[in-house]
């Protein structure tokens, strides 16, 4: 079998005598949409955390293509291709759209340090930066300040500073929270874009079933920080510990 | 044009028109005024120019808050002096002590930057002001190095100074038609015009000009280059910033570095210019408070705004006292006391709150938005 994309073993982080993700041992592969679900204060926020750098691993390690980034800061990982979205949209909210994703083009195109070069005049990035706006239904929008947007604009721009990053791993935090229910399929079209590359590989935590189904080829179940449930969504929904304890009502309504 | 301010104007017609009178006025002050007090205030103008520009790339762009900046454009000042003391009068001397006061200021900014960026702002900017502190006193305790708190004089290349001359200015005479002439005075017919004497203090201005010219247009293309982008990135969410995956530190780090030799070479073109150096001129807290001013006045994040609030601080920290004065002879019993030139700081201070109260986004931001601030 392929190297998994992502991999946790024995994942543990403790805050004082809490212990919030307990020894997750998980792969994650290529191709795949993997939904995390679970109540609230499961850990599954805190184990994006611990993946993405923002917190520091108790024990256990973190494996990305098989290297160890268990010891590197957040932007280290994110230049050897893990791009996270967070669970409050975060952009840079007094530069333009076009300058939000353009500033992702230029990390990703590890030109950051250039010094006396001129931003404008780098046409490579421009268009970079326009497709990207293309992808994401934003480029009428180009001009505006991030700040100005509406929450569901936002949120598709914060996706599109991730699919500026060209990551290999994708995580996103509830991308469909507090959004109306007719700007949520945009987003959810956009995962599902993002999905179809057989080389990417999708982290998704997500409260809704309804979305779960739709998206997920596999669910894992997180209840006060352990993995407690790890299948097809067919098998995990089944699973009467699972429907009963984590997942409530909805999931035997449905 | 537009290439040498890297694509970055000033932002509205009536700064551009602004900007460029400021420009041909310090470019022909030598020749306009007389005396060396305006040209003295043109050249000061020049070198708050870049330090308050300097310290906008860290306060504006970068978003950090600092209180050493003053130390660093004392480090390029003293650099400069101790130079022309140790190594001679020599232009080879100017260059060096340039040289080592930017390489000094730039690795004192290192290591702060290093210890002190990783933690929350307002430690940093506790970290800077003891720093800042520490080495005002430093420099006034040492005299045998520094010349404590009188400072040092030394000589400047005698090619720089008011001894030397370079040339005159070519005679030109002009012939008023005669309705013209009968009104001016003495009824001459005769305009004469030139004949100045160019002398090495007249060049050392347009060194400082020069200089400071060259320094601003660095700074403006630094922001537009993907670097700045990435300053204000960070100012804006340093959390995205690093999500991305740009590591904050160190891009602060840099921000800081840079913006501590920019202004240690502000404090170079100061040094040559005034021929001395001592901690009120170039240590002391009121600078660095001037600069805070001018960056606030002038227009946070946009360089132009610094460099129009240097030119608003300067002029009236200058002639203030002077047109009050005038004022004050009207010989209207209340309003001749308010405007005794004494209280001179009480009126800079009331436009100071106006200015922050009715234009928070400085006067350039003012000009480029609107009434609204940024739109």
């Amino acid at each position: 079998m392929a190297e998994p994309a992502l991999e946790t073993r024995s994942l543990t982080v403790r805050f004082g005598g809490h212990v919030a993700v307990d020894a997750v041992s998980c792969r994650f592969r290529a191709g795949e949409l993997t939904a995390i679900v679970g109540p609230n204060g499961a850990g599954k926020t805190t184990y994006f955390n611990a993946i993405s750098g923002r917190v520091h691993a108790t024990q256990g390690q973190i494996l990305l293509d098989g290297q160890d980034i268990t010891r590197l800061p957040m932007a280290a990982r994110t230049r050897r291709g893990l791009g996270r979205a967070f669970q409050l949209t975060s952009l840079f909210p007094g530069l333009s759209v076009f300058e939000n994703v353009r500033l992702a083009v230029q990390a990703r195109q590890r030109k950051g340090a250039r010094l006396f070069a001129l931003a404008d005049a780098d046409h490579a990035m421009a268009d970079a930066a326009r497709a990207v706006l293309d992808q994401v239904q934003l480029r009428h929008l180009s001009g505006r300040l991030a700040g100005e947007l509406s929450h569901g604009d936002q949120r598709k721009l914060e996706v599109g500073l991730l699919i500026a990053l060209e990551p290999r791993v994708f995580l996103f935090d509830e991308p469909t929270a507090g959004m109306s229910a007719d700007a949520a399929p945009a987003i959810l079209r956009l995962i599902e874009d993002i999905r179809r590359d057989a080389t990417r590989c999708v982290l998704l935590v997500e409260h809704r079933m309804g979305v779960v189904r739709r998206l997920a080829d596999r669910i894992i179940v997180l209840h006060n920080g352990a993995l407690a449930a790890d299948g097809t969504p067919a098998e995990v929904m089944a699973a009467d510990v699972v429907r009963d304890a984590y997942l409530g009502r909805s999931l035997a309504d449905a | 044009m537009v290439r040498i301010l890297s694509g970055d104007r000033p932002g509205s017609r009536i700064l551009a028109v602004l900007f460029a009178l400021l420009l041909a006025v310090l470019a022909l002050a030598p020749f306009l005024f007389e005396g060396s007090r305006a040209l003295d205030t043109a050249a000061r103008i020049c070198v708050f120019a870049v330090l308050a520009a300097s310290y906008d790339l860290i306060l504006g762009y970068a978003g950090i808050v600092s209180f050493a900046h003053t130390m660093f454009f004392g480090i390029g000042a003293y650099g400069v002096a101790l130079a022309s003391l140790h190594v001679g009068r020599s232009f080879t001397a100017l260059g060096a002590g340039t040289l080592a006061g930017m390489a000094v200021a730039a690795l004192l900014a290192a290591l702060i930057g290093l210890f002190s960026l990783r933690v929350r702002a307002i430690f940093f900017a506790m970290i800077t002001l003891a720093v800042a502190s520490a080495f005002a006193v430093l420099v006034s305790q040492l005299p045998a190095l520094t010349g404590g708190e009188d400072g040092l004089t030394y000589r400047i290349p005698r090619a720089l100074t008011a001894a030397e001359t370079w040339g005159r200015l070519p005679q030109i005479e002009i012939s008023l038609p005669r309705l013209l002439a009968s009104r001016g005075a003495g009824g001459a017919e005769v305009l004469s015009l030139g004949g100045m004497r160019i002398s090495g203090k007249i060049i050392s201005y347009y060194l400082v000009l020069g200089g400071s010219l060259v320094l601003v247009l660095a700074m403006l293309r630094i922001v537009n280059a993907p670097f700045g982008r990435v300053l204000q990135a960070i100012r804006e969410n340093d959390l995205r910033a690093e999500a991305v995956g740009y590591s904050v530190v160190r891009y602060r780090v840099a921000a800081t570095i840079i913006s501590a030799a920019f202004a240690a070479l502000a404090g170079a073109l100061y040094a040559v210019w005034l021929r001395y150096v001592g901690p009120d001129t170039t240590l002391s807290f009121d600078i660095m408070i001037d600069i805070l001013l001018m960056v606030v006045i002038g227009g946070m994040g946009t360089i132009w705004g610094p460099v129009a609030g240097a030119v608003f601080l300067v002029l009236a920290q200058t002639y203030l006292q002077d047109i009050l004065a005038g004022a004050s002879d009207l010989g209207i019993p209340v309003l001749d006391r308010l405007f005794d030139p004494d209280r001179w700081l009480l009126w800079l201070g009331l436009a100071f709150i106006l200015c922050v109260r009715f234009f928070p986004s400085g006067l350039v931001g003012r000009l480029r938005h609107g009434p609204g601030g940024p739109a």
